[in-house]
């Protein structure tokens, strides 16, 4: 029996794999950390109401200790990850991955997180509550609200009514902070375990 | 440095093997019949192992074989020039905070946000002429069941799957540019 050491741990043979910002999987993986991280923080300041959302941006930003560099982190992490989950559902299509076996899985799940990236995307760009913030719910809810049958709903049910108001920004928060972070989670997770179940068979 | 164990080497022999290793003071990790060494062995001491029984051959690490430590380093080094970069391009996008959101001023430019720009500019191009949304509905299914609906495409023509894929791209990049510079 040999203790266990660090030095041991450090000699133990490990698979040669590509470095991470080669590998798009782990790449959005570490981006994700990146951005729970970066998002933890944002949370003890935000403050998710329309009367106290953009002064709490302006709080972050300018009197907060590198709180301009943790939001613009999380701004420019979360545009690169909807980035990479387009290049990654191009590299599937493109490569024919999902032909391959456990590939059709993969696709899919793929598929699901590019959608849960855009709807991060949206749910956060809108979270400043600046003027920009604002129009751009606007556009964003009325193009969601055309989507034949469930559109008008999904539009409401976000808004918390039929125009953009004091509830929506809440509802976006709820989203963006409470709901979508999990889903993203479970998705990461799913593809996980078919990746682990085709390495051992 | 690399010990493979004899085919036919006993797990009593290779405990002793290892143990006779770990007693020279190098660390060493045992996967798929072979050892892995650490730091390499004096001479007299790999004289000794070999001759060991259950050992075939003690000789130097396959150039392909990494440890533990070396993946840890390379993911470190990969992480750090990622955040690199993202830090990079955070400290030079500026942090423009902008102006209260006021509900009864509205801006010259109306603009989702820049993944809806080919919705939005394929929207305002053909007003109410085309359902627009429906059409994305029928992509977003088509994309998800692509393995089953694209696999006799993918498999037989893969040129043409090619194809079909660029002209998607195309089109929505185009979407896109035509919103962005508008």
């Amino acid at each position: 029996m040999t203790r266990p050491s660090l030095t041991a741990f450090l000699a133990r043979p490990a698979e040669r794999r590509r470095p991470i910002f080669l590998d798009l999987g782990r790449l959005s993986v570490f981006l994700f950390c990146v951005l729970v991280a970066t998002g933890a923080l944002l949370t003890l300041y935000y403050r998710p109401s329309p009367e106290d959302a953009f002064e709490s941006i302006v709080t972050i930003t300018n009197s907060v200790h590198l709180g301009w560099l943790v939001r613009s982190l999380h701004r420019v992490a979360g545009h690169a990850m909807v980035v990479l989950a387009a290049v990654y559902t191009m590299r599937g299509f493109f490569r024919r991955l999902f032909l391959k076996e456990r590939g059709a899985a993969a696709w899919r799940i793929s598929a699901l997180f590019a959608f849960v990236c855009l709807a991060f995307l949206l749910t956060g760009e809108s979270l400043p509550w600046n003027q920009r913030a604002y129009w751009q719910t606007v556009v964003n809810t009325n193009l969601i609200g055309q989507i034949p049958f469930v559109g008008d709903r999904l539009a409401d049910a976000v808004r918390g009514g039929p125009q953009v108001s004091g509830l929506t920004v809440v509802r976006l928060y709820a989203l963006h902070a409470l709901l979508l972070p999990w889903i993203a989670f479970g998705l990461l997770v799913l593809a996980r375990d078919l990746r682990k179940r085709g390495e051992k068979p | 440095m690399i010990l493979r164990f004899a085919s036919g080497a006993t797990a009593g022999e290779r405990a002793e093997v290892s143990a006779a290793v770990r007693r020279t003071g190098a660390p060493c990790a045992e996967k798929d019949g072979l050892l892995v060494l650490d730091e390499p062995l004096s001479e007299d001491d790999a004289v000794a192992i070999a001759a060991m029984p259950g050992v075939a051959e003690i000789g130097p690490r396959a150039p392909d074989m990494a440890t533990m430590g070396e993946a840890l380093m390379l993911w470190v080094a990969g992480a750090a020039a990622i955040l690199g970069v993202l830090v990079l391009i955070a400290c030079n996008v500026g942090n423009a905070i902008g102006q209260r959101a006021d509900p009864l001023r509205t801006p010259g430019a109306l603009r989702p946000s820049w993944p809806l720009y080919p919705w939005y500019a394929a929207e305002s191009a053909m007003p109410g002429r085309v359902p627009v949304a429906l059409l994305l509905c029928v992509a977003a299914v088509v994309l998800f069941s692509w393995p089953r609906l694209g696999r006799g495409l993918a498999e037989r023509r893969p040129v043409l799957h090619a194809a079909l894929g660029i002209a998607v791209l195309l089109l929505v990049a185009a979407l896109g540019a035509m919103e962005a510079v508008r």
